[in-house]
């Protein structure tokens, strides 16, 4: 059984999709019944399973609240993911990549991400977990400070 | 031993460690190894040469943490390179658990002859902010 696209190909084309430079969304890169994990208790975090339960709550919060996000929301030009290294075995495959956005108050917002894709065999993402610094995203977009 | 088979052996050595065992997982770390933890939190930051990374990062962490364990939950590799899904869990000093639900983190190895070069963890931020050293998230202004 072969992919339509390979793990690594897959990788690059999601991360030009983030930037909006293809023709078709990221979404689209999605099997319907995707299981979609951002770890930490935070407003965007959680287990979403299927396209549609992303769309609902992570996707929503995320075209509001990031200026540089991909479709529905608004991009700014060069705002996006930059992959700087690409892990490979089987259908499988981990991103680390670079992200470049602006903050909930149009500042410059740099993180590090690392992304893990387990793709079917039509070459769609089935299973995707983002890691990144979410401690400053919750800061940068959500006005939340911290605390002592 | 293959990349992959070095860094299972180093994560299980490591919770053997943190569960009061004898292994070393020292030794399969490299003498010049650099471990990068992500993000803006106490921890974060490069920690080059094996002796920063057990005076520095071991020994701050072991400030505030009673006991954890750490397992690989997925692993892959290519090369020289090993990416993991990792569960680390654990408790604090004042009685705070640590990832209560077994959520994944992310880490990333490089490997050479048999030793571990390099090491990149993508942590639960949120939750090294709240529970280890316990701060709070508030709306700005508050």
């Amino acid at each position: 059984m072969t992919s339509a696209i390979t793990p690594r190909e897959f990788a690059e084309q999601y991360l030009a999709a983030l930037r909006g430079e293809l023709d078709h969304g990221y979404l689209e890169m999605w099997d319907d019944d995707i299981t979609y994990r951002v770890p930490g208790e935070w407003p965007m975090g959680g287990h979403f399973k299927g396209k549609q339960a992303y769309l609902d709550t992570v996707n929503a919060i995320f075209s509001e609240k990031y200026e540089g996000a991909p479709e529905p929301a608004n991009p700014i030009p060069g705002a996006g993911l930059y992959g700087f290294e690409y892990i490979v075995e089987g259908q499988t495959v981990v991103i680390q990549a670079r992200s470049r956005a602006r903050d909930g108050r149009g500042m410059p917002y740099t993180n590090t991400f690392f992304m893990w894709f387990e793709l079917n065999e039509e070459g769609k993402a089935i299973d995707y977990m983002d890691m990144a610094d979410f401690s400053s995203g919750w800061q940068a977009f959500f006005g939340a400070s911290l605390k002592s | 031993m293959s990349p992959k088979e070095c860094v299972r052996d180093f994560i299980s050595r490591c919770d053997d460690a943190l569960c009061g065992g004898e292994s070393d997982p020292y030794s399969l770390l490299s003498n010049d190894v650099n471990v990068r933890v992500q993000g803006r939190t106490f921890i974060s930051g490069d920690h080059p040469g094996l002796g920063i990374v057990r005076k520095v990062l071991v020994d701050v962490v072991a400030e505030r943490v009673k006991a954890a364990r750490v397992e690989v939950l997925a692993i892959i590799s290519e090369g020289s390179r090993v990416a993991t899904k990792l569960k680390i869990t654990g408790e604090t000093f004042d009685g705070k658990i640590f990832n209560p639900e077994g959520e994944p983190c992310g880490c990333i190895f490089g490997v050479e002859d048999g030793a571990i070069k390099e090491v990149i963890l993508y942590l639960d931020n949120v939750m090294v902010e709240t529970v280890l050293i316990g701060r709070q998230f508030v709306e700005e202004g508050t």
